[in-house]
């Protein structure tokens, strides 16, 4: 599964209104077995980093006063776009059609 | 927070701080300080199937090629010269295949020379830098180390082939990893692996056709 898709997914599985950041969402990944390897700090943010710049995610630091009050680093959060979240409509939409098999019937991936 | 796990986040902010240098600075703080979130919240809430300091260490190495793709991606020379780089960097391994399939013991003294030197270096300079200093002792005495493991590992490979082999290819492949972004010192890496596992192999087969005194009959 491409690292950006799994990620869209779990964010606009939480409700496309949430705001997450870098870990919390690599927790969520983590869970499903075959994206385990798409967590590591690399791949993880390198794919946020390119969703912003594709415009599917926006991203901006979080307030210093509650980083301050709960004694911890800045999270940076993003949230799904209006564009993000219909090209990951459109990109389930189209794995569903290719996963289509004329012997088997659809089979929903 | 335990040892293993402070040793790990140094390690990983000392990687994360080395191949950012010399980006724009916001894509470069950015950076730095979303790693930073993400060590924190990873102490505090692992995902429980590693020790902590595994986890994070593991999750750094796993994305080693995502950042230096990141870092050639954003770098300020622009695609044709990151093209160039990475061009570059596949021939030089070409040439280093060539090379260790030949057999050129040399490199194994270069490699060790090489950490020994750079690691002797950067622990002189730490004490003069402004900041994280205590990132580049630990570089430096992990090359250090290094560097003494492949030169006992190399010594023992004829004699002790299996424990030979382990401790050059400990000294040599987890800080050639850690020094990707260099070239040199990956491929030096693992041309010393291919070099030393042959010696190590050859060492098993001439051990496994040895005659003992007691097979012999006067």
């Amino acid at each position: 599964m491409p690292v950006e898709l799994a990620i869209l997914g779990a964010a606009l599985a939480n409700g496309a209104d949430n705001d997450f950041y870098g870990y919390a969402i690599a927790r969520q990944i983590q869970t499903d077995e075959s994206a385990r390897m798409l967590t590591s700090h690399g791949t993880l943010y390198k794919a946020l980093d390119r969703l912003v710049k594709a415009g599917l995610l926006s991203a901006q630091w979080e307030a210093p006063e509650i980083s301050a009050a709960e004694e911890r680093p800045r999270r940076r959060m993003y949230r799904v776009t209006a564009a993000g979240e219909s090209a990951y409509r459109e990109a389930a939409r189209t794995a569903v059609e290719v996963s289509f098999s004329p012997h088997e019937g659809l089979q929903p991936s | 927070m335990s040892g293993g796990a402070r040793l790990s986040t140094t390690l990983v902010r000392g990687w994360v701080r080395f191949y950012t240098r010399g980006m724009a600075p916001k894509a470069r703080t950015d950076r730095l300080a979303e790693i930073e979130s993400d060590l924190w919240e990873n102490s505090r809430q692992p995902s429980g199937s590693l020790p902590v300091g595994m986890e994070v260490v593991l999750r750094s190495v796993l994305g080693i090629p995502s950042d230096i793709t990141w870092r050639l991606e954003n770098a300020r020379v622009g695609a044709r010269v990151a093209g160039i780089v990475i061009g570059f960097a596949l021939e030089l391994e070409r040439i280093g295949v060539w090379i260790t399939r030949r057999g050129l013991p040399g490199l194994t003294g270069l490699l060790m020379w090489l950490y020994l030197g750079g690691g002797v270096l950067v622990v002189a300079l730490a004490p003069f830098q402004s900041q994280g200093q205590g990132g580049m002792a630990f570089v430096g005495g992990w090359a250090i180390l290094a560097a003494l493991a492949i030169r006992w590992g190399r010594s023992r490979v004829t004699r002790r082939p299996v424990v030979g082999f382990i401790a050059v290819a400990g000294g040599a492949v987890p800080l050639g990893l850690v020094l990707m972004a260099t070239v040199v010192a990956p491929f030096l890496a693992v041309s010393v692996v291919v070099v030393e596992g042959r010696r190590a192999w050859r060492a098993v087969g001439v051990r496994r056709h040895v005659i003992k005194p007691s097979h012999v009959r006067l």
